[in-house]
């Protein structure tokens, strides 16, 4: 066995269960999360899955589908997810030095192999009580691996599964019934081409020659192969990315300590998403930058904090979002603080806009920017705005919240309400 | 495993302002704010609008002034466990019962912050 394994840190449902964090009234409602706009379902608790919700789905279909009565929704409160992934954060910061956030509510962290069930079940316990989030945990010699290992500890309501401890002729009958479709990277148009090959199954994709795999595919495709058979190959930049989120967030090889270092990570890292969000054809509505001091493993006081911020309009520029990120962490360093980890991410990523000629001037966008502000501050929201969204009638394509629940852990006016 | 890390002349010799939030907050992680609605607490110092801070990650005994979830909503009792019961700290209160299953204890409350100045510090 090698001395060490990944695992996987799962949030079930993380929309659904931060905000029933808040609201003990839900649950056990069948709670969806729509987009922004109130658009779609983004996000599914347990109930409202075993109700049919399917992701993606039409607010109009459901709300007015008397099927789906009980069911309650929500917009996306990325102020609210982003802090407790942040928190989340915070709690496996305790447990190892070696964790990659791949998603807003995926963590992979390398553990040592003896004691990985250990840590994880302890893990488990702390994000469930302190945060309120219920977690899934898989464990495994690769990350590839580990997904396969989260997804049994869900699909089964195990809470932790370490595919470590299963003999080997059990992990291939695990590999043997996944459908080649769910492992990790594996989309939809390679799930075509290798039916074409007879290959439907991850046990069949694990059991195809690498060296075949990289001249009838590609290198990512091997490497996947590899993971699944077991070894490690899959650095982190060439993850398959997440669909709903993008995020960077790395250890820093130098930790830094002033606040204009700590804004030119931010700005370096906002760059990187950017990159990837045009890359994808994806844009993106809010930003969040984290700061960590690296938790309890190092000398020095700790610190892990975040910060979002929503912007005007979606945009995968790079001087707005680096803009907005470099300005986040300055307003999260404090003095004293060692900074290690770094991340910015992506939320509610929609579809590239079709045009952004109109609002390119960095200099012109922080004027307009700090005009609005001034204005808005005084007058009012709807004051002004940039754009068609200086009418003072709400414009029909604005961003409908009307289901947002309280920035609970962000604002003072907004704190839950205690009798 | 104890990654040595890079010295920081920072970590060493600074001192800097008072921190309220390390003076206050033991684990930030598991640690809420919330604000009182009602007067059921007033005997222990917690009044109506003030903030409380609830650390979710202390565990509740006898004595502990918690936060609880009541048919679905936040309560700020004080935990007996001799007859279980969650008591006000207010006279027009009566103590409310635990039942056999129990209740959820949702977090326990650390600290109260009680402005004196009408409006609080950012007033006027």
């Amino acid at each position: 066995m090698p001395a060490e394994v990944y695992a996987l840190v799962d949030v079930d449902s993380m929309y659904a269960s931060v905000e029933r964090v808040f609201r003990p009234d839900l649950r056990s409602v069948p709670v969806v999360v729509l987009s922004n706009n109130d658009g779609c379902a983004v996000a599914r608790s347990r109930e409202a899955k075993a109700l049919g919700v399917a992701m993606g789905q039409p607010w109009f279909q459901l709300k007015n589908n008397p099927r789906y009565r009980s069911v309650v929704a929500l917009s996306s409160n990325f102020a609210l997810y982003g802090d407790f992934s942040a928190r989340m954060l915070a709690v496996t910061e305790r447990h190892t030095p070696f964790i990659h956030p791949y998603s807003i509510d995926e963590q992979f962290l390398r553990l040592p192999a003896d004691r990985a069930g250990a840590i994880a079940w302890r893990l488990r316990e702390q994000i469930g009580q302190w945060l309120g989030l219920p977690v899934s945990i898989g464990i495994a010699s690769t990350k590839t691996l580990a997904k396969v290992a989260t997804k049994i500890a869900k699909d089964r309501r195990e809470g932790v599964h370490d595919l470590t401890a299963a003999s080997p002729k059990s992990v291939w009958q695990v590999l043997d019934e996944l459908p080649v479709g769910e492992v990790w990277g594996i989309g939809s148009r390679l799930t075509a081409r290798l039916a074409g090959h007879e290959v439907t199954s991850a046990g069949q994709l694990a059991r195809l020659d690498p060296g075949w795999v990289r001249r009838a595919f590609t290198v990512v495709v091997e490497r996947t192969v590899r993971e699944l058979a077991g070894t490690p190959c899959l650095p982190v930049e060439q993850e398959p990315s997440p669909r709903r989120q993008l995020m960077h967030c790395r250890m820093l090889g130098r930790p830094v300590a002033r606040q204009d270092e700590v804004a030119d990570v931010a700005c370096a890292f906002a760059q990187r998403v950017a990159a990837r969000l045009r890359r994808y054809g994806r844009a993106t509505n809010t930003v969040c930058v984290w700061l960590s001091t690296g938790g309890g493993f190092y000398a020095g006081p700790a610190l892990s904090v975040q910060a979002t911020q929503t912007l005007l309009a979606p945009t995968n520029a790079v001087v707005p979002l680096a803009r907005a990120a470099a300005r986040l962490a300055r307003a999260l360093w404090r003095p004293g603080h060692t900074f290690r980890r770094v991340g910015v991410m992506a939320l509610d990523l929609v579809a590239e806009p079709g045009q952004q000629a109109l609002w390119a001037s960095p200099a012109a966008d922080d004027a307009v920017a700090a005009a609005v502000d001034a204005i808005t501050a005084r007058f009012g929201r709807d004051a002004i705005g940039v754009g068609r969204a200086g009418f003072r009638q709400r414009p029909v394509w604005a961003m409908r919240q009307e289901r947002l629940s309280p920035a609970y852990t962000t604002r003072w006016d907004q704190l839950p309400v205690v009798r | 495993m104890v990654p040595a890390g890079f010295p920081s002349p920072a970590e060493d010799y600074y001192d800097g302002p008072i921190d309220l939030d390390a003076h206050l907050i033991r684990n930030p992680a598991a640690t809420f704010i919330m604000r009182i609605s009602g007067r059921s607490m007033e005997g222990v110092g917690i009044h109506d609008g003030d903030e409380i801070i609830v650390d979710r990650s202390l565990r509740a005994g006898d004595g502990s002034i918690i936060v609880a979830v009541l048919d679905n909503e936040f309560t700020c009792k004080t935990l007996r466990t001799d007859p279980p019961r969650l008591e006000p700290a207010n006279p027009d209160f009566e103590p409310i019962p635990i039942p056999e299953e129990g209740i959820t204890v949702w977090g326990v409350v650390t600290t109260v912050i009680h402005h004196v100045l009408p409006g609080g510090a950012h007033a006027g």
